[in-house]
């Protein structure tokens, strides 16, 4: 009874709020945390709680004690299993009668047994062929020889054959963290065989840019970099190469990849190049910046992250940008693998989506400086062509004369989402002082006091 | 304020498809009432939104430019007509953007060569006769060059205005937008002006709108997020949508405060305006030339030569002095009309398919036409039946030119591609091409589209569509609010829900897809597309960018070229016939007085047949029961929406029973209205009644009858009516006078059957179809139902319901088998020789495509097949294929036990290695019980052999008192009853008023069902959606036909049962 299952019909995605998924929520886990040792999220939405190396009589408290947790932290209609194998503790959470099942030790096969197969959920596709030669319950599959299944049903089969005879492979997955795929590119090329070092570069080199640039979208740096060649004679052949420190620099990388191929001897012709980041760490001198203009060191950059997880478990979290008309909204901070997953979501046909963009903003020489939050001010406009042009505003420092005025930049949108929905006016003013402020007047509201001092440029 | 003029030359349509959110209709009305004099359509490569656009703007008063945006090279560009010429070339630049060079196609290539629609420079430059050209958006190549911050940028976009000025002359504008984006915009449009200053070229003022209003930016913002296949956040967020609603049309004054200062691109735009022009009558392509033998001076002549010499074949020789008579009378019409190639044209491609076998006949109006009998392209004899030419062509005109005639010619439905390509090849491709369908949204599409934009789950959007089905997206946006969005949980007061709804009924009306219609096929003398734009479809035919009422605005003839399941089925009846009995028979040689296949129609059992088997015409034809070929002419017409609406069924079937005594308003009816009992049911005698008591032309009834026939222009319609009403009272030659109380009276009954009045030539057409496949039906039970299973997607019922059908007329039918059968039904020998059994299929079987058939095919070449592992190495079948073939019991011939025919398939399945054999095992799973069996067969094939489904449900439903079909027939009027069944066909007919009929169906018939319209929504799920269905009720005699007036309703449990009734709403 190692296993604690807990689920509820409950934890589905939400129709009005689509992918937000309610045990993931970091409060609930850190919650469980309390209790449990280790805590798991698995698919179909349970939550797995780790109950190996508790004595007998205490693994039932867990359970029982975890689902007085999940319901004071007002989940509803949660059930929990208890067994020695995943299959049979997520089966007793979902099917059994109880808020609690236990599987006594040494009867999960036969716990499972009993159910349909649905209850394991295999694809579609199996359960036609299962339907097919008349298999129907768990027991009636895990009765067939593995030979028979793996023959008639296929290799796939063999997975859901050791589920229903409580053979769970699961057992030793489920509490153990998944390693990040780190970033490679790879070129394989059947028509031709490649002998020419220079043309090699410039593959890898092709390569390398990909590599690089996902890196960069992780905020990490490669402290080391596998380079494997495909050969005519069919083997294959590493090369490891390493910085001096962490980079994402591609130049870097190119040169000594260059150097690296002085070197190496092939034995064959190549015929496809794997580049890898086989050791990566995170981009230290911009988090460096983050935190103290005064500590521009690495270490204590460093030291100051390591800290921070330690106490807060991950929050590193990178900036992701995109193009929303509003300049409020072209950030915002997410966690580092939501981030890199969201950069290759954008639109794929570069011409089409600069057709689309709008020519905004005339591309400033200085840097525009956003207040914490647009600041409300007083204006007096004049009436110029289809709109009205600022020539004075006040803020809490008193009034100012706008000298010139450029603008109207409008921006409107987002009308189905409430709050968000927005539509200004922008102008680009100079004042007489020689200031170069970023006004707006927002569109929505029809009376006076509808103008915004939003930045400036420096 | 007065001001320079202005004209939006670059407005688009929801037929730039993605890329513009507003109905022609609606966008000229709004452009009217903003004051618009005149506007110019530009959407992007296509020409499908300009004869609706002309058609609103004649009817408001807006002049219309005809335009189009092209790519070029990559990069926008918009081109204007100015005259017929450009016209053409604007529209052959669209065709070559669409399908590249369209000189030299084959059927493989187009198919394969679809893609963002672009043009070359050299292409436009080919084809600048006559057109204005402006240089495109922001996006466009010189705005590029522009605002690429390249040293040599600015020369380079001076050197390619220069280009594009030698060219075009000036005839050339230099295209500036001003959205108020921001400061690079209104820098380019500064970098724009000055740039055509510098190079002496117009700069002009164009706004590029895509819709009009708040709610129509809604829907362009979601069919953007959708073009790029994010949803509306993602899409915010990704900087795909515009910056801000600038993209609506504007105002003349707008525009004229915006450039106030700089007018110069006003006035162009007005001036540019001025100088373009268009007309529908350019789209018309020049009819084709039908190739006449030497010795012929012209088509008219031949027409003659060919039309006698049917003449002849018909009725022999010599002819009667009336059937010369009314050939003359055609062929001098025809051919006063120009319409001799038009007809030879049809003939041919009748006399190819027949070259073939493919059955064909001619239906429609065209029935009405002596020379088309004579061709050989109608089947009914017009001058013995007495039907009247001018409903098929008369001399009215259409902008001067003659009204095309319209010849309906049916192919069996899936031989219908080989005529297609015949015409292709005859009259080279570029030269033809299919009359389009644009596809406008409806709620389904509207909802699952908006809620995908919105990033709602598919499921839940598809729930919800579902149930939406027979709604526009105006009526489905209303009702989800008042119905399923609170069901489905989505909460009415957030503003995205809001939103999401408002999406919804803002699609009402707009295009969604262009498909291929199913028969106008248009032919030229040149190739088409300068005339109507074409476009290619994945299979590989052609269609232009216009469908069937653009074309008929224009006057453009078609060659409706229909597929007709129904002589599908008595092609293949016929077929299997002659193999059985060595005899073919002939369609037209069948005995029309044949007394048992009369008894068969009056008895209401023609289930399958054409045309008369649908539970409508099931309970009139017990009522009326026909006795001659006329009845079922009178019967294909009788249940139609208008003689329903009319009420006209019910005098009908008294008179025709000799209940009641037909009366006639006026003695002059009575030549007319006799055959019908009195009661106007076919279009002709509509146009007779004009004719004669109106004293109308033939050719005045044709448009008469024309106005009756289209939905859209009820005005005009009861305009008509009070027309004829006046007419009829003013005809002072008659005897005796008629009243204004007749006349009233008569136009009131014209009016409701108006809009779906059928001609008579064309139930005559239906007739001979619908009597053959009853003969079948009859004389042939095992080649009737192997033709219609063959055949099918077919007629009105579902396989299962045709074999259980052909189960109670004690045909015996057997399962598909791999050793015995084939990929479509079969017909075995038994021990009676005249009654011979049926074999189902392979086709039938779940999961079974054209590439399982072809391995099949192949495999069974070589020999037959020996064992379940002989079948499935040499078949090379897949996993799925072996266990779908299994358990429809196609391996019962080596294995009886289907579980272990599968467990021995899969085996062989797997067992590729030689060297290492998978082991035979045994296997025994649980034996199967009959219900088990019929469920597994209804799982595999979608019918069962074995019983019906409802066997298993009998046992419990007899202990509380459950009729079933056979006992109905002994309850009397208004007695209560409780019946169960599964349900086969809904029906929810526009003629109802909301009621809904269910047929149930047991294992021993049919049982009708009424649903009354106040009891279908608070039995919503249970009427629209379960498969079995519990209806307690009375019972509704009249006569032999019998239903059941539901008031309870339930959904019966039952096992899962792969089973969809064949829903028509």
């Amino acid at each position: 009874m190692s296993f604690v299952c807990l689920w509820s019909p409950a934890w589905r995605t939400g129709v009005d709020s689509p992918g937000r998924d309610a045990p993931a929520r970091p409060e609930l886990a850190a919650a469980l945390l309390a209790r449990a040792p280790r805590i798991a999220i698995g698919e179909r939405g349970v939550i797995w709680a780790d109950a190996h190396g508790f004595p007998p009589t205490e693994r039932m408290a867990l359970a029982a004690d975890l689902l007085t947790i999940l319901a004071r932290r007002g989940a509803r209609d949660v059930r929990a299993g208890l067994a020695d194998t995943p299959v049979a503790a997520e089966l007793a959470a979902m099917c059994g009668r109880e808020v609690l099942t236990v599987v006594e030790p040494g009867t999960d096969r036969a716990f499972v047994a009993l159910f349909p197969l649905e209850a394991l959920d295999p694809e579609p596709r199996l359960n036609t062929l299962l339907f097919g030669i008349g298999v129907a319950t768990c027991g009636q599959l895990a009765a067939l020889e593995r030979e028979s299944v793996e023959v008639r049903l296929g290799g796939d089969a063999v997975l859901l054959w050791r589920l229903a005879r409580a053979d769970d492979p699961r057992r030793e997955g489920i509490f153990t963290p998944v390693p990040p795929e780190l970033p490679h590119a790879s070129l394989d090329w059947t028509e031709y065989a490649l002998k020419d070092p220079a043309r090699l570069l410039f593959v890898i080199n092709a390569l390398l840019e990909r590599v690089c640039a996902d890196l960069l979208a992780d905020g990490q740096g490669a402290r080391e970099l596998t380079l494997a060649f495909s050969l005519t004679d069919r083997s294959t052949h590493r090369e490891v190469l390493r910085a001096a420190r962490p980079t994402a620099n591609r130049h870097t990388w190119v040169r000594l990849v260059r150097t690296a191929l002085d070197r190496v001897r092939l034995g064959a012709a190549v015929t496809g190049v794997l580049v890898r980041a086989s050791r990566v760490a995170g981009s230290e001198a911009k988090q460096g910046d983050l935190f103290d203009r005064g500590l521009v060191s690495a270490q204590a950059t460093e030291d100051a992250v390591a800290r921070l997880i330690e106490d807060q478990g991950d929050v590193v979290v990178i900036p992701e940008n995109n193009a929303h008309p509003l300049l409020d909204f072209r950030t915002t901070w997410v966690n580092r693998p939501a981030a890199a997953k969201a950069v290759r979501e954008r639109p794929h046909n570069p011409a089409e989506a600069e057709r689309e963009r709008p020519a905004h903003s005339a591309e400033p020489q200085l840097l525009l400086q956003l207040a914490p939050a647009p600041e409300a001010i007083e204006v007096q406009t004049v009436p110029r062509r289809d709109h009205v042009v600022p020539v004075r505003y006040r803020d809490a420092a008193g009034w100012h004369d706008v000298v010139d005025a450029a603008g109207p930049d409008r921006v409107s949108g987002a009308q189905w989402d409430g709050d968000r929905t927005y539509a200004r006016e922008y102008f680009r003013c100079v004042t007489r002082e020689g200031a170069l402020v970023w006004l707006f007047r927002d569109a929505r509201k029809r009376k006076t006091g509808n103008w915004y001092f939003h930045g400036w440029w420096d | 304020m007065a001001g320079p003029p202005y004209v939006e030359l670059r407005a688009h349509t929801a037929f730039s498809f993605g890329d513009g959110s507003v109905t022609p209709e609606a966008l000229v009305a709004h452009a009217a009432a903003l004051g618009h004099g005149a506007i110019g359509i530009t959407d992007t490569a296509d020409l499908g939104g300009l004869v609706r656009t002309a058609v609103a703007g004649r009817e408001q008063g807006i002049r219309v430019i005809a335009g189009a945006e092209l790519h070029v090279d990559g990069r926008p560009a918009a081109f204007l007509a100015r005259t017929e010429e450009g016209y053409r070339n604007l529209a052959a630049l669209v065709t070559e953007s669409r399908v590249g060079a369209w000189t030299s196609w084959d059927k493989a290539r187009v198919g394969r060569e679809r893609g963002q629609p672009n043009v070359t420079w050299q292409q436009v430059a080919d084809h600048n006769a006559g057109l204005h050209a402006l240089t495109g958006p922001a996006s466009g190549s010189l705005a590029t060059f522009l605002r690429t911050r390249d040293p040599f940028s600015r020369a380079r976009a001076e050197r390619q205005l220069a280009e594009w000025r030698d060219v075009f002359g000036d005839r050339l504008a230099v295209e500036v937008q001003l959205h108020h984006v921001g400061g690079e915009e209104a820098a380019l449009a500064g970098a724009l002006i000055e740039l055509a200053q510098r190079g002496k070229v117009p700069w002009v003022v164009a706004h590029d709108p895509r819709y009009i209003d708040e709610s129509s930016r809604l829907v362009h913002e979601l069919l953007t997020a959708l073009r790029y296949g994010l949803t509306i956040d993602a899409a915010l967020h990704a900087g795909v949508l515009h910056p801000n609603g600038e993209w609506r049309l504007p105002t003349p004054e707008e525009m004229r405060r915006r450039w106030m200062g700089r007018e110069a691109g006003l006035e162009e735009s007005a001036c540019i305006a001025d100088a373009c022009r268009f007309d529908l009558a350019w789209m018309r392509p020049p009819l084709p030339k039908f190739d006449i033998p030497a010795g012929f001076a012209d088509d008219a002549a031949y027409l003659r030569a060919q039309a006698y010499e049917g003449a002849r074949t018909r009725w022999g020789d010599p002819l009667a002095d009336d059937e010369r008579g009314q050939i003359e009378h055609e062929l001098a019409l025809i051919a006063q009309l120009g319409f001799s190639g038009f007809f030879l044209v049809m003939g041919d491609v009748v006399r190819f398919a027949r070259s073939r076998g493919i059955l064909c006949q001619g239906r429609g109006s065209a029935a009405n036409s002596t020379v088309a009998y004579c061709l050989g392209i109608t089947a009914v004899d017009p001058v013995k039946n007495g039907l009247l030419f001018e409903r098929f062509l008369s001399e009215m005109r259409v902008d001067g030119k003659a009204e095309a005639p319209d010849i309906d010619v049916d192919f069996e439905h899936d031989r219908r591609e080989e005529v297609l390509d015949y015409m292709y090849d005859r009259y080279r491709r570029p030269h033809a091409a299919i009359a389009c369908i644009v596809q406008t949204y409806r709620a389904p599409n509207a909802v699952l589209d908006a809620m995908r934009a919105f990033g709602y789950p598919v499921e839940m959007a598809t729930s919800i569509s579902k149930r939406l089905h027979r709604y526009d997206p105006q009526d489905a946006a209303v009702h989800m609010q008042q119905r399923h969005a609170a069901k489905a949980g989505l909460n009415l007061d957030t503003p995205r829900v809001k939103a999401l709804l408002k999406a919804i009924a803002g699609f009402e009306g707009l295009p969604r897809l262009r498909a291929t219609h199913v028969g106008g096929f248009i032919l030229s003398a040149a190739p088409l597309g300068a005339w109507l734009p074409i476009e290619q479809t994945n299979m590989g035919r052609t269609i232009v960018q216009f469908d069937k009422d653009d074309l008929d605005a224009i006057g453009v003839p078609k060659f409706d070229m229909l597929g007709l399941g129904g002589l599908a089925l008595i092609r293949r009846a016929f077929d299997a016939i002659e193999v059985r009995t060595g005899k073919r028979p002939a369609m037209y040689e069948l005995p029309t007085d044949d007394k048992e296949t009369y008894a068969l129609v009056s008895r209401g059992d023609t289930v399958g047949t054409f045309q008369i088997e649908s539970r409508a015409q099931i309970s009139s034809i017990v009522h009326t029961r026909p006795e001659h070929l006329y009845d079922i002419v009178v019967q294909v017409a009788l249940i139609r929406p208008g003689p329903i609406q009319a009420k006209f069924v019910r005098p009908y079937t008294r008179r025709r029973r000799g209940q009641e005594e037909p009366v006639y308003a006026h003695e002059r009816l009575k030549p007319i209205l006799e055959r019908t009992q009195g009661i106007p049911i076919f279009q002709e005698q509509a146009m007779a009644v004009a004719m004669t008591l109106g004293g109308y032309t033939g050719a005045e009834a044709d448009e008469l009858r024309r106005t009756m026939g289209n939905i859209r222009k009820a005005p005009r319609l009861i305009a008509a009516l009070e027309r004829l009403r006046t007419r009829m009272i003013e005809n002072k030659s008659l005897v005796p006078r008629v009243t204004p109380e007749l006349a009233t009276s008569m136009c009131e009954d014209l009016k409701s059957f108006a809009n779906y009045g059928f001609p008579e030539s064309h139930a005559w057409s239906f007739a001979l179809i619908a009597y053959a496949t009853a003969y079948l039906k009859v004389h042939y039970p095992a080649e009737f139902f192997l033709g219609i299973l063959n055949a099918w997607p077919m007629g009105f019922y579902s396989p299962a319901t045709l074999i259980h059908d052909a189960k109670r007329h004690e045909l015996e039918v057997r399962t598909p088998c791999l050793k015995a059968g084939d990929w479509e039904c079969t017909i075995e020998p038994t021990a009676d020789p005249d009654r011979p059994a049926l074999r189902v299929g392979w086709r039938f079987v779940r999961g079974m495509g054209e590439r399982s058939l072809e391995k099949l095919r192949v495999a069974r070449t070589a020999g037959a097949f020996e064992s379940i592992a002989d079948v499935v190495t040499r078949a090379h079948l897949t996993r799925a294929e072996v266990t779908f073939l299994s358990l429809a019991g196609a391996f019962q011939a080596w294995e009886g036990e289907r579980r272990r025919a599968t467990w021995e398939g899969l085996r062989a399945a797997s067992d590729i290695l030689p060297l290492a054999p998978a082991r035979r095992t045994s296997h025994d799973p649980p034996p199967m019980g009959k219900h088990e069996l019929i469920a597994l067969d209804y799982y595999t094939t979608g019918s069962s052999i074995h019983g019906h489904p409802m066997l298993a449900l009998r046992p419990r439903l007899q202990e509380r008192g459950v009729k079933d079909s056979r006992d109905l027939e002994s309850f009397a009027n208004r007695r209560g009853v409780t019946v169960a069944g599964l349900v086969v066909v809904r029906q929810r007919p526009s003629t109802a008023n909301g009621t809904i009929f269910l047929l149930l169906e047991d294992e021993h018939g049919f049982i009708n069902v009424i649903v009354p319209s106040k009891l279908v929504e608070p039995n919503e799920e249970v009427v629209k959606h379960a498969q079995f269905v519990l209806v307690r009720g009375q019972v509704e005699r009249e006569g032999a036909a019998v239903s059941v007036l539901g008031r309870e309703f339930r959904a019966l449990r039952s096992g899962a049962l792969v089973h969809h009734s064949r829903d028509f709403h």
